[in-house]
This record gives structure tokens, sequence and C-alpha cells, in this order.
């Protein structure tokens, strides 16, 4: 490889402005007091608060897991608020046209307009900064049919009896030190609900925005898909360039059941840090979805380009006899991005099936780390697992690996699991450059190639974007 | 177990065993057996090695003849060396493999050179290894001069519990290729009947352009725990044929570790791995590549029926600064049983970019088109499916070129067959 | 046009070319022979640029100076490899591939980008010629093609980029007959006043269908000997003959 690809040097993040509207914060350290401060600022129910402290209990007994492929430095748990919010200017906006202009202004410039009539005309988009859900738009239109899209706030408000039976239902606030974290501090995020039979009429969208200094940022994300119902659902995310880390804790909870499918997009793009590896988003998040009925499917794809370090594993329990659960990810990493990713499958019901379809790319001085496991239960008769998880090195300076556990106790199981690692061919870089094509143009071709099975997932507006964001994401690692 | 409590066999040691003893000892002092919390022993049964180890040692009454070796570890043109319980039987030795340059040696007590180096540089990461370290008995060497190109060398390694006293014991064996030699060694574990472990250790140092064909069996008496731990060093340009047969004992682990250090090195490594009745195997393959343009290819295959469990991860490591690096594993566990279970985890683990990497792992059972072409022949079924598990292993068979090995292991196979398919 | 004073090549201190001389008129179609490891590819690989030889001697090309330039530079310049294995590149289609090619030799040479249509069309119009499936254009460039269908695919790309020097490396290995045919066929058709062929191959099939100005015998790192289209035959006919020096390679 020409020494021009060693050469790593600064890229740009286009998303590293910050808003220009004030924030308020709570006092900064996590206590028992911090969250009933938050959940008495959201005016919650008791039963939530104590669900909250719960968690915050266990938490503290819980250590940090080690396991990952991972350098994390020290967090301080201490040194960070768990709550921010834009300021409001005076009484909460009670259409789209009420939003704080400045919280506009800055949603329009990341390209997510939060009017009805713009180019994302074909999304419903709930718009969260730090803290809050700032708005939600064609809420109307959905209710129409049936779907209810809204904050999590507001749904533990308006629709407590939809919340409470399912929160914390797929991913428990034991579950994990960060699911803990987060189940005893969550702020915002969104809730779905699409009623038995109903085929939501758009995609929805959630664009998640860390803005105030020093805050992490703990969302919960809860999507019931209730018998023969259908969604789509989309994440974005992007955070100012900062010199400091800033944790990003979610916890995303998807329900199918019988007949329903669920499909659910992300792509993440938080500021991944600058080319030394100061500053950026540490992303631990615990995604799981429930396979609950026959027949239901729940289908992840990722596209991971931003964060200085993450860890997550979005996974299905196929509990459902013939149940499908589909994990597709791109996850890219450059300067010194660390990325330990991946997805459980966890057969349990008859005839399930899976299909994990993983690409990571590594470049400059970063480590991709594809970790997943296959586990087929004793009475998943005929469980059918393919796994493919290919690995791209540009650069000799950075980490590919991949950490497989295939786990089957069904002698009617099959499971296959298929891995590569190698690096942008020379034979190709050649052929491409022959035909007049330069050396950064055709890196990003055959990348873009290379990621192909997995973008060609992501619905349509978005898959754009992705092979735009990916191009972004690994300038100057070539030329 | 207290491993200072075990006495050197030999009456004046040489002073770099004494060194690597007391190191060990003091290792020990300071460290606690893995438990399944341990990333690399999640899917090894660590209690029941470590119950079976705490047996008492082995003692040198050895009640073993010839013709009983030749039944448990078969019978060919090869220079035999048997040991008993960690203790050479300079009766049992023999020679017929047409490898009279070969040193085969015993204990050599007052012998200051350590053949292998790589048996001083005490890995402390395995509690099982520096167990070996402080406890062994006899090692035995085979040592292949610059140049020589030599027929086959048999280890055999017997446990024999003495009476219904179960025991434990650590078999060791050392093996150098000098420069630009070729030879052949194969390494057989078996057992009397009884409770009894063995905890192996064998260390292989391979030498610029030499090659080592190297098959190592372990086929323990049935209830028996085997752990084994195979450490091998490549120099330049140096190759290695091996094979892993794990076809006895109830309970194993067994560790290869393999550096492929000097440039232009290579591996072959094949393994099986039959698992019947409670049987728990655990393997844990690591390849390291430190050195440039070095290659690796591992097939690794388990057959797991009744109530087993059998599991496998192999690692392959490509190290920072290294080029041309091409690795290559596959793992297929072929499961039979609905009370079996089977676990891999086929890792890769990359740090530079001029390399080919990739592997593959599949769980499943025989082919329901394959029983039913069979069948469609008239062949039985249950006739059907033994000639598909035949075939299955019979590909990792084809690797063994020792004609009266690949024999004998034939009939092991053939003798587990009761167990692996029960309680189908 | 293409004018090439001797030229040394060696890779890994392994002499492969020796002072070889080889000048190409607009026009005109010469065909390389010789046994091999000769180094037939090594010559087409160097004037495309590859990396990793050590190269001596001058080539001009048109104007320029075609070993200082960079290999998608010499494409611009009007320089087209027809690969002896044309490299796959899973998840790229072909027609987008080849898009992106056009497009950027035109904007190296100040062209505007070709619009979607007119590209289409011409696409279309090509593949037919070449006859090949429509799907062609959608699938992955050259991956899972049959040899044969990668050689097709690489005429294609070079009746759609219209290069000024064509280097055919032994784009007849590896054809059936009737393949062989539309590939000679396609050949023919860019046959131009403007455009010169330096068409390498074994066997003299290709150039009874795509007949040769001049024949070359590369042999012993250099044109041993030179002639017309008969050569070929004469060369099927007895072969190279014996080596004149046998151990002139790397004086």
């Amino acid at each position: 490889m020409s020494d021009a690809i060693r050469e790593v040097i600064d890229r740009e993040y286009e998303f590293g402005f910050e808003g220009t509207f004030e924030s308020e914060v709570a006092p900064k350290g996590l206590s028992e007091e911090i969250v009933r401060f938050i959940s008495a600022r959201k005016q919650e129910p008791d039963w939530l608060l104590e669900w909250r402290l719960a968690a915050y209990r266990h938490f503290l007994t819980l250590e940090e897991p080690t396991w990952p492929n991972l350098e994390i430095p020290p967090i301080d748990y201490q040194d960070m608020h768990y709550w921010a919010a834009p300021k409001p200017k005076g009484p909460a906006p009670k259409s789209l046209d009420e939003v704080d202009p400045e919280v506009r202004a800055m949603f329009d410039k990341l390209g997510i307009p939060l009017s009805e009539q713009e180019r994302l005309s074909g999304v419903a988009v709930d718009a969260i900064v730090d803290s809050v859900s700032v708005a939600t738009t064609f809420k109307a239109r959905l209710a129409e049919a049936g779907v209810i899209f809204c904050s999590f706030s507001e749904a533990v408000r308006e629709h407590p009896d939809l919340v409470r039976p399912h929160l914390g239902s797929v991913v428990g606030p034991r579950d994990n030190f960060f699911a803990a974290l987060n189940a005893a501090v969550f702020s915002d995020g969104s809730f779905c609900y699409v009623p038995a039979g109903v085929t939501c009429p758009m995609e929805l969208s959630t664009y998640f925005r860390m803005n105030a200094a020093d805050t992490g940022q703990f969302e919960r994300t809860l999507i019931v898909a209730e018998e023969g119902a259908t969604v789509s659902y989309l994440e974005g995310c992007t955070a100012p360039m900062r010199d400091e880390n800033q944790l990003h804790a979610a916890v995303v909870e998807l329900i199918a059941r019988t007949d329903a499918r669920i499909k659910y997009s992300t792509v993440q793009n938080w500021y991944p840090g600058d080319a030394d590896g100061n500053g950026g988003i540490f992303n631990f998040v615990t995604k799981r979805g429930r396979c609950e009925g026959a027949r239901s499917k729940i289908s992840w794809t990722q596209v991971e380009t931003g964060s200085a370090i993450t860890w997550k594993y979005p996974s299905v329990v196929l509990q459902g006899d013939d149940s499908v659960g589909e994990f597709y990810s791109v996850a890219v990493t450059n300067a010194h991005q660390q990325a330990d990713t991946g997805t459980k499958m966890i057969h349990i019901g008859r005839n399930t099936s899976s299909t994990i379809v993983s690409k990571g790319i590594s470049a400059g001085r970063s480590q991709n780390a594809y970790r997943g496991l296959v586990k087929v239960l004793r009475g998943a008769h005929g469980a059918r697992n393919h796994t493919q998880c290919d690995s791209l090195l540009i650069g000799d300076r950075c980490g590919a690996h991949t950490f497989p556990y295939l786990e089957v106790k069904n002698p009617t199981a099959q499971v296959e699991h298929e891995a590569t690692t190698s690096r942008v061919g020379e034979d190709q870089l050649f052929y491409c450059r022959q035909r007049g094509i330069d050396e950064e143009e055709a890196t990003a071709m055959i990348v873009n190639g290379f990621c192909r099975d997995v973008f060609d997932q992501l619905p349509m507006e978005f898959a754009v974007e992705a092979q735009a964001l990916m191009r972004v994401s690994l300038e100057g690692s070539v030329g | 177990m207290n491993p200072t409590a075990v006495a050197p066999s030999a009456p004046v040691e040489a002073s770099w065993r004494r060194e690597v003893r007391a190191d060990a000892v003091g290792w020990l002092a300071d460290h606690q057996p893995p438990t399944t919390r341990e990333e690399l022993w999640r899917y090894s049964d660590v209690d029941a090695l470590l119950e079976a180890m705490a047996a008492n040692p082995a003692d040198d009454k050895a009640d073993v003849d010839a013709p009983t070796v030749a039944r448990l570890a078969g019978d060919g043109p090869a220079d035999r060396l048997v040991l008993v319980n960690g203790r050479l039987i300079a009766d049992l030795a023999s020679r017929a493999g047409g490898t009279e340059a070969v040193g085969v040696l015993s204990l050599r007590p007052s012998d200051d050179r350590c053949p292998t180096d790589s048996y001083r540089d005490l890995r402390h990461d395995d509690w099982f290894l520096a167990t070996n370290r402080a406890a062994s008995h006899d090692l035995a060497v085979i040592e292949a001069p610059a140049g020589s190109a030599l027929g086959a060398a048999h280890v055999v390694h017997v446990t024999a519990p003495s009476g219904h006293r179960p025991v434990t014991h650590h078999p060791t064996t050392l093996i150098r290729v000098e420069a630009g030699a070729t030879v052949t060694v194969v390494e057989s574990h078996v057992g009397l009947d009884g409770a009894a472990a063995a905890n192996a250790s064998t260390t292989i140092e391979v030498d610029a352009g030499a090659t080592l064909a190297y098959h190592r069996v372990e086929q323990g008496a049935a209830g028996s725990a085997h752990v084994g731990h195979v450490s091998v060093a490549l120099g330049p340009d140096a190759c290695l044929h091996a094979t892993s047969f794990t076809l006895g004992a109830a309970t194993t682990r067994v560790t290869w570790d393999v550096i492929c250090a000097g440039d232009g090195s290579s591996v072959e490594l094949d393994g099986l791995v039959v698992a019947g009745s409670d049987d728990h195997h655990d393997h844990l393959v690591t390849v390291d590549h430190r050195g440039s343009d070095t290659t690796s290819e591992q097939r690794f295959r388990e057959i797991v029926g009744a109530r087993a469990r059998a599991a496998f991860t192999g690692r392959v490591l490509v190290r920072p600064g290294t080029t041309g690096t091409s690795a290559h594993q596959r793992n297929a566990s072929l499961l039979l049983s609905p009370t079996a279970e089977a676990d891999a985890r086929p890792w890769l683990e990359i740090e530079a970019d001029d390399v080919r990497c990739s592997h593959g792992a599949t769980v499943g059972q025989l082919d329901d088109e394959a029983v039913f072409y069979l069948r469609s022949r008239g062949i039985p079924e249950p006739h059907a499916r033994q000639l598909l598990i035949e075939g299955f292993a019979g590909e990792v068979l084809e690797a063994v070129d020792v004609t009266w090995l690949r024999q004998h292991l034939r009939e092991g196979l053939e003798q587990r067959r009761p167990a692996i398919e029960a309680a189908r | 046009m293409l004018e090439i004073r001797d030229l040394s090549v060696s890779i890994d201190g392994h002499a492969i070319l020796t002072g070889l001389d080889l000048a190409i008129g607009p026009g005109e179609v010469h065909a390389i022979m010789g046994p091999n490891g000769a180094g037939k590819s090594t010559l087409s690989a160097v004037l495309a640029g590859r990396e990793g030889y050590d190269v001596e001697g001058t080539v001009r090309f048109a104007g320029h100076d075609l070993l200082a330039l960079e290999p998608e530079a010499r494409a611009a310049a009007g320089v087209f490899l027809a690969f002896q294995y044309p490299t796959e590149i899973p998840g790229v289609g072909n027609a987008y591939f080849l898009r992106t090619s056009l497009n950027a030799i035109r904007e190296a040479n100040g062209e505007p980008p070709v619009d979607a249509r007119s590209f289409l069309g011409s696409l279309r119009s090509h593949m037919e010629e070449l006859e090949m499936d429509p799907s062609f254009s959608s699938r992955a460039v050259n991956a899972g093609f049959s040899g044969g269908e990668k050689k097709r695919n690489e005429i294609l790309q070079m009746a759609m980029l219209e290069p000024t020097l064509a280097i055919l490396d032994e784009t007849d290995s590896g054809l059936d007959i009737d393949a062989l045919r539309i590939v000679a066929a396609g050949i023919e058709r860019l046959r131009s006043p403007e455009r010169a062929f330096l068409v390498i191959t074994h066997y003299p099939r290709l150039l009874e269908l795509v007949r040769p100005d001049v024949v070359h015998v590369l042999r012993g790192g250099r044109i041993e000997r030179s002639g017309g289209a008969e050569l070929a035959q004469q060369l099927e006919e007895h072969g190279y003959g014996p080596r004149p020096e046998p151990e002139a390679v790397g004086s």
C-alpha cells in the first residue's frame, strides 16, 4: 500500500457546531437526589420514581464491564450533568411553529427541518436535545392511523398503561452496568406504539442531539408492534466537537407480537474525537428486541461511523415460533476510534432463523471488533443462523478483530459463520486507477461496495446519506 | 493438590530443572486455578478437571506390559519410548522406526542443557501448565540433529491407576527439531481403566528450515480427565504438520499454542474431537503470527453425541509490523443428540493490514439428503449415518500419513461409536 | 504516438525486460508474442503504471513522459489496459463503475460529465454488439463472472472509454471460439486512424481475426525480431526456435 494511505490527516466533522440557545442543567454528579430531581422535573408518577431508585441502588453494586476489546479511560460518574435541556422561553410549545427558533435553526443546520412540509416529508421526526424532546412532527397524521409516536415523557403522562407493562421487559433495569445507569437517570427518548393490524403509514425517526457540555445523554426508546403491525424506525445522532469525552448510555427495547415486523435502523454519527484521540462520545448502548409472537420479525440495521468508543450489541430474542431476527452492520473506525459491536441472536422458539451481516472497516490507529453470540437453546428445533462477518483494513496501524460465539444445544440447528479479513486490494485499486479513478475515490468506491449488503437494508432516504457519511468518516485515511 | 509434595524422581536434578520447578512453585503460591468466568475458560469444565487433579500423585508401581501398550497406543515401525505415570519404563522401549540418529531420552539428571529453551521460559498464564512444571517427573525428549531426515518416533504416556486409587500425574515431552531436519513424532496419551488425571505438557521447537510432522493422540480411559498443553515455536521457514485427536477421557482441556515466530514459517493443524456419553471436551487453539510471510491452516472437527459437550475456540493473532500473513481456520461440529451441546468461537485478532485471513464455523447435523441418498441405495439408516460420521472423521484422518497410526485411530473411532450414538 | 526506448524492468533484483525498444504509430496494430515468462505482461503492467517494479528507460506517449504519470493520469491521457485477469470489485455495480471511470477521465480532460441518458444509451448499444446480457450492467464489477464474461467486460469498457492506446493483455486466453469471434469483432470495430493497439497474445488465432500491422517476438527481455502479420503464422508452425543468446538476460 502506498505511503499516502498510511497518512491519516485531520478530518472534518461537519456536525461539530454548538447550538446557540441557552441550556439549563442539573448540578453535576450522580446521587439519589439527582434521580429524584430528574423524575420530579418530568413530573413522573411514583411507580416510575420507585423503578428508577431500585435501578440506581442496583447500579451501585455493579462494576463496568471489562471484557470488551476496548481501552476505556476512567469515567468519573460524578463529574457530569445528568440533566440538560434547552431553556424554555415561555410556556411549552403547543405546535411545531412555537418551537424555539434557535433550536429550529440548529436542526435546520443538521439537515433535519422540524417542519412537515420540507425535505423529509415522508418521515415523522421526534427531535431530542440533550435530556428532552423538543418536537415531534406528523403526530396528527400518525394518530389517524392509530399510531402513537411521541416522546417518552409524554408517553409516561398520556399512556401509562402502555408504558408500564413494557418498560424494562426486554432490557431489565438490572441487565448490565450501563442499562442500570440508564434506568436510574434516563431522561427522554421516543415511544412508539403500533396497534394490531396497522402498517405505520410513514417512516418514524428520532434525531438525537447532545448539545450541552459535560453532559451525559441517557435516552430510552420503546417500540411495541402489536399483532400484525409493521413499523420502520430510524435514529440519527450527532454532537458538538468538544475536548472532553461525553457519555451516551441509551437503552432501546423492541417488542414484536405475532406477525409483527419492526425494522430499526441507526445512523450513528456522534462526534468521534479529533485526529489525536481527544474528546468524542462514549457510546455504551443496550439494544434488544423480543420477537414475542409467532412469525414476528425484528431487523436491526446500523451504520456506525461516529463515537470515540462504541459498545453495543443490538440483539434479538427469538421467542415466537418461526420468528426472524436480522442484524446488518457497518462499523467504520478511523483515527483513534474504538468499536466493540455486534449482536446476540437467542433462538428459543421452533424454526426460528437469524441472519447476521457485519462489515467492519478499520483505518488510522483505530480498533474495530465484531463480537456476536448465536445461541440455540435446547427447544429451538430447526433453528437456522447464517453469519457473514468481513473486515477491511486501511493502513497497517489499525486492528480488526472478530469474536463470534456459537452455542448450540439442539441437534436440528444449522449454524454457519463465515469471516474474512483483508485490506483494500492493491489489485482493485490499480484496476480502478487504470480506469482513471483516483486513489481516494477508488477506495471510497471499493469500501462502499464492501458495505453494499448492509446499505441495501436501509430505507432509501438514508442509504444515500450513509454512503456519504462513510466517505466523510474515511476522509484522510487515503491520499 | 500440593505440587511441592512431589519428589523429583532423579537423585540429582539438572540445575535448570530445579530452577523451573522453583519458579513454578513460587508462581503457584500466588495464583488461583482458573474459573469459567475467565473468557478463555468459559466452556471448560474446570471444576471436574480440578477435582480429578486433586487425587494422589501417581506412584511408580506400573503394571503395564508391551501388548497393553500396543493395544492402547497402536503399534508400528517407530522408535518407541514408554512412560508410565510419568516414569520412563526402559523395558518397554523399542527401536524400529529408523530414527537411530534421534536422541530418544528420558530425564537426563545431570545434563545441564535444556533441549527446548521455551520449556524454561515459563509463560505463567496457565495454572495447569505451571503445575506441570512444578510436579513433572521424567521428561521424554526427542531431538532431531541439524540436517537429519528421520523416520518416526513414538512417545507413549500411560496413566496407570493402581487398584482403585485415583491418581494424577504430569506427562511431559520436549521435541527439538534442529535446522533443516525432518522427523515424525507420534505422542499418545492412554490410560488403564480407573479414575485418573493427566496434566500433560509438550514443548516443541522447530528450527530454521526444519519440518516436523507431529500427531497428538488423547485416548485416556473412560472417566478420566486430561489437560494437555502443546507449545510450539517455529523458526524461519520452519514447517509443522500437526494433528490433534481427542478420542478418550471424560473431561479434557487441550490447548495448542503455536507461534509462527520466524519469517516464512507455516503450520497445518488438523483436529478431531469425539465426545460421547457425558464427556466434556474443550479445545483452545492459538496461532500467533509474529513473523512475516507466515501461513496457517487449521481444520478442526467435533463429533458430539449423547449428553456430551464439545467446545472449540480458535484464535488467529496477527501482530503489528508483520506482512504477508495468510491464516485460515475451519471448524465444523456435528451435533448428533438432543442432549448434546457444541460451542465454537473462531476468533481473528488482526493488527496488520497485509493479511488474508478467514475463518468459518458450522454447527449442524448429518445431511438428510445424504442419509436419504444412501438409504435409496439400500443402506439401512443406522449404517448410513455411521458411514457419514466416518466420512466426517475420515477427512481428518487423511491428514495422518503414518499408516499404522491411521489404522489405530480408525479402530479407536469404531470403539467410540456406541458412546456417541447413545441417547440419540 | 508510443515510443519506448531502452526500457529495463526488474522486480526484486530479477531482470525481466532489458533494454526494450518499441514504437507504435497512430492507427497501427502491433502484436507481441513470445514464450511464457518473456515479460509480455510485465510490459503491459509497466505501461499502465502498476507499482512494485524497478523501471529504467523512457516511454513517450502523445507528448507525455508516461512513466512519470500516476495510473489514473495515464488513463486520462488515453491509455487503456485490458487486464489478463480482470479484478473483482464486490458490491460495486458495473454501470456505476464505468460511469465513474468515464467521468473521471472526462473531468481530467476538462470535459463535462456525460449525462445519464446518453451514457446508458451508449452502454446498451455496446453491450448488444458484444452480445452481453442486459443484467450485466447491474452486476458487481467482474464479481462471479466467468473468465469469458470478464474478458468481454474489458472490451466493453474499452469501447466506452475510447482510448487512444489500447493494450490487450492476453484477452484471447480463456475464450471459446464464439466468444473469441465476438471479442475480435469488438476490437475491429474500434480500429481507427487515431487509435493504436498493442495486442499481447500466445496464439495466432486472435491475430487471424484482428490482423496486426507488425508482429514482435519478445524474448530475453527485449524485442528479438519483428515482422508482418505472416510472422505469427511462422511462429505457429515452427515455434520460437532456439534462443540465440542463452544468457543475455540481465546484461
